[in-house]
């Protein structure tokens, strides 16, 4: 196992695990959503590098490329689904501006 | 190398199971499936450079599909019902 | 003047999907994954997708987007890694309206996707789309400061991802509209 591709995958698996970390420590929904959502894909980005570099066989790197290419579509609009779908049965704390709720009860501003 | 990625994976899986537990809201419960889910997948993919093993990626793109199709499910089920 | 190119899009991604998931890239694998992409996208024809394909493609523009995106996804983590590792982070939550300035379904879909992925944002919502007229992204932040710094970045990135698939009228409203909003903000 080189040094290189060991690094990747540390530091992929690190992410991953600051991901779940973050999902405990949020307060909220959307903010547990940040963390959810963009921790583990780059952490899948970071552990694909390492794998090709380590495996390095045709077939893995296509493999690999393919199911990066994947994660990165799919990870962000099943986040969007989520929290779009989750605005009635959460309260969602906000601190400051909530322009959907504003626009949603009088109609699009034009800010 | 691969023994602190797979502590490292457990604990962050660790963390995602105790939201789909604790989570307070079902939206909470699926922030925790889907983050697990991401963290098996990465999972997958560490063992398989620990094997050497370039078929057993395959598997990993059965479980990002799933992984969408699953989250994106769960939306919609949690749009319909309105808790 | 980058040259643009005008691809049937599906086609080629399920080409390059089939490429990929065989592992080969030889002619012939190539040539047969195209004829069954063609066949494919003629029996099931997407029904109902007004504009979602995306049939202008520059490729300088496309990297240029795609290395900014990847520099953002980087940065994006890091942020969120050292404010979980942090205790007591501050943080400062809002959902601001973010009016964008095309109306192609596939381009705000980009665009909704690539701020999702960029630093303390999330796309929460999209409105207005069933109509012609450009949709509105709501954008939840973790820090936020003011609506136009968060608008200025959406901006930032509509701007590349419309450089790189939009078409040529498109590139040239939103540069006349994005230079008209960093003027007055």
């Amino acid at each position: 196992m080189s040094i290189v591709s060991g690094v990747f995958l540390v530091v992929g698996s690190a992410l991953a695990m600051i991901g779940g970390i973050g999902t405990v420590r949020f307060p909220d929904f959307l903010s547990r959503m940040h963390a959810a959502a963009k921790a583990p894909t780059l952490g899948l980005l970071l552990v694909a590098i390492g794998a090709a570099i380590e495996i390095g066989t045709e077939i893995a790197i296509t493999t690999l490329v393919l199911v990066v290419i994947l994660q990165l579509l799919s990870s962000p609009v099943g986040a969007h689904a989520l929290s779009r779908a989750s605005r009635r049965q959460v309260v969602v704390q906000l601190d400051d501006v909530d322009q959907l709720t504003r626009d949603e009860q009088d109609g699009p501003a034009a800010d | 190398m691969i023994e602190a990625s797979l502590v490292m994976l457990f604990i962050g899986a660790g963390c995602f199971m105790y939201r789909l537990l604790r989570g307070p809201s079902l939206p909470d419960r699926v922030v925790g499936v889907d983050g697990l889910l991401s963290t098996i997948v990465i999972a997958i993919v560490v063992v398989a450079t620990d094997k050497h093993s370039g078929l057993t990626v395959e598997t990993v793109l059965v479980a990002v599909l799933v992984g969408f199709v699953g989250t994106t499910a769960l939306s919609r089920f949690i749009e319909r019902r309105g808790d | 003047m980058t040259p643009s190119v005008r691809l049937p899009t599906l086609v080629l991604w399920l080409t390059l999907l089939w490429a990929l998931l065989w592992g080969d890239f030889s002619a012939a694998s190539l040539l047969a994954g195209l004829a069954i992409a063609i066949a494919v996208v003629v029996i099931a024809r997407p029904t109902g997708v007004r504009g979602i394909q995306l049939t202008t493609f520059h490729p300088v523009s496309a990297l240029v987007y795609l290395g900014y995106f990847m520099y953002q996804l980087v940065k994006s983590n890091l942020h969120v890694a050292w404010e979980i590792i942090t205790p007591g982070s501050k943080i400062d939550r809002a959902i601001v309206a973010v009016p964008m300035h095309v109306s192609t379904a596939g381009l705000v879909t980009l665009v909704g996707n690539s701020v999702t992925l960029t630093p303390g944002t999330l796309t929460v919502d999209v409105r207005g789309s069933d109509n012609d007229r450009p949709p509105t992204l709501y954008i939840h932040v973790l820090h936020y400061k003011d609506s136009a710094t968060v608008r200025a970045s959406v901006y930032r990135l509509e701007r590349l991802v419309v450089k790189a698939f939009g078409t040529r009228q498109q590139v040239a409203a939103i540069d006349a509209a994005v230079t008209k909003v960093s003027g007055d903000d």
